[in-house]
């Protein structure tokens, strides 16, 4: 599960290379959010810019992994592709998360000392 | 404008990795044939549904088995039929879309559940069936599915 990673303004970017986020490869990037946003306590912005396609596997490996980051931190999410957003919107799930059209509106939303 | 659809015939075994190669083939495929993109995704994401359903609870762990699935395009839109000979549905019926409370505290954010909700969201005519010793899943989707994000 490829997803490099940046840091902008004080926040975690993680960009996932990977165009699927499918049942193959959920606990894949389930592990690797676990492994790169446990490493420290800032707000983290997940670009999915690249991700093509995600199926209820995926959207539970991204609930896991803001559920894993606990209530004290943010993950916003940002770059969602027609198929990414109509799951997280059929699901309700867009409600649970802070969504942004690209990476520069998230790390400005994620920027400000607020809960 | 819908060129029609020949048939699609696939059969694969029952696992993640041959359900993906099997979509990346069915996607091919619509690809080649004149339907909105859109739809295509749609018919993606509720084939994925489908068939992970299969995999996780239709076969045991230790027993593998297959996957038929077949592809065609009628007046109502993509016609889809899944069969596998695994497990029956439990009492013989689809799951209702649950109904996650969003409002709960984050630790209890459900991680699943979510699969049969967007089958249905996405389908109509969606129908099962044991067939002896198999299950038949069929379902249509229309190819006007409009990208509304509501």
């Amino acid at each position: 599960m490829e997803i490099s990673i940046d840091n902008i303004n004080g926040l975690q970017v993680l960009s996932v290379i990977e165009p699927r986020i499918d049942a193959a490869a959920a606990i894949q990037f389930k592990d690797k959010m676990k492994e790169l946003t446990g490493q420290h306590s800032d707000n983290v912005v997940l670009n999915l810019e690249n991700v093509q396609f995600i199926d209820s596997s995926g959207l539970g490996a991204i609930v896991a992994a803001k559920k894993h980051m606990g209530n004290d931190r943010q993950l916003l999410l940002a770059g969602l592709t027609p198929i990414v957003a109509k799951v997280f919107s059929l699901t309700r799930m867009e409600k649970v998360f802070k969504i942004h059209a690209n990476v520069s509106d998230a790390v400005d939303d994620g920027d400000k000392k607020s809960a | 404008m819908n060129v029609g659809l020949p048939n699609i015939s696939l059969s694969f075994s029952a696992t993640e990795n041959s359900v993906r190669k099997a979509l990346e083939t069915v996607c091919t495929s619509l690809r080649q044939h004149d339907l909105p993109p859109v739809s295509n995704g749609v018919v993606e994401l509720v084939l994925a549904e489908i068939c992970n359903n299969i995999v996780e609870h239709a076969y045991a762990e230790s027993d593998v088995g297959n996957i038929n699935l077949t592809i065609w395009s009628d007046h109502d839109g993509v016609a889809l039929e899944i069969r596998d000979s695994g497990r029956p549905m439990p009492g013989l019926a689809l799951p209702e879309k649950r109904e996650a409370d969003l409002a709960s505290a984050l630790a209890d954010l459900p991680e699943g559940g979510f699969g049969w909700g967007l089958i249905r969201d996405l389908t109509h005519s969606l129908t099962y069936e044991r067939d002896g010793s198999r299950n038949i899943v069929k379902c249509t989707i229309a190819t006007e599915q409009p990208l509304d994000l509501h």
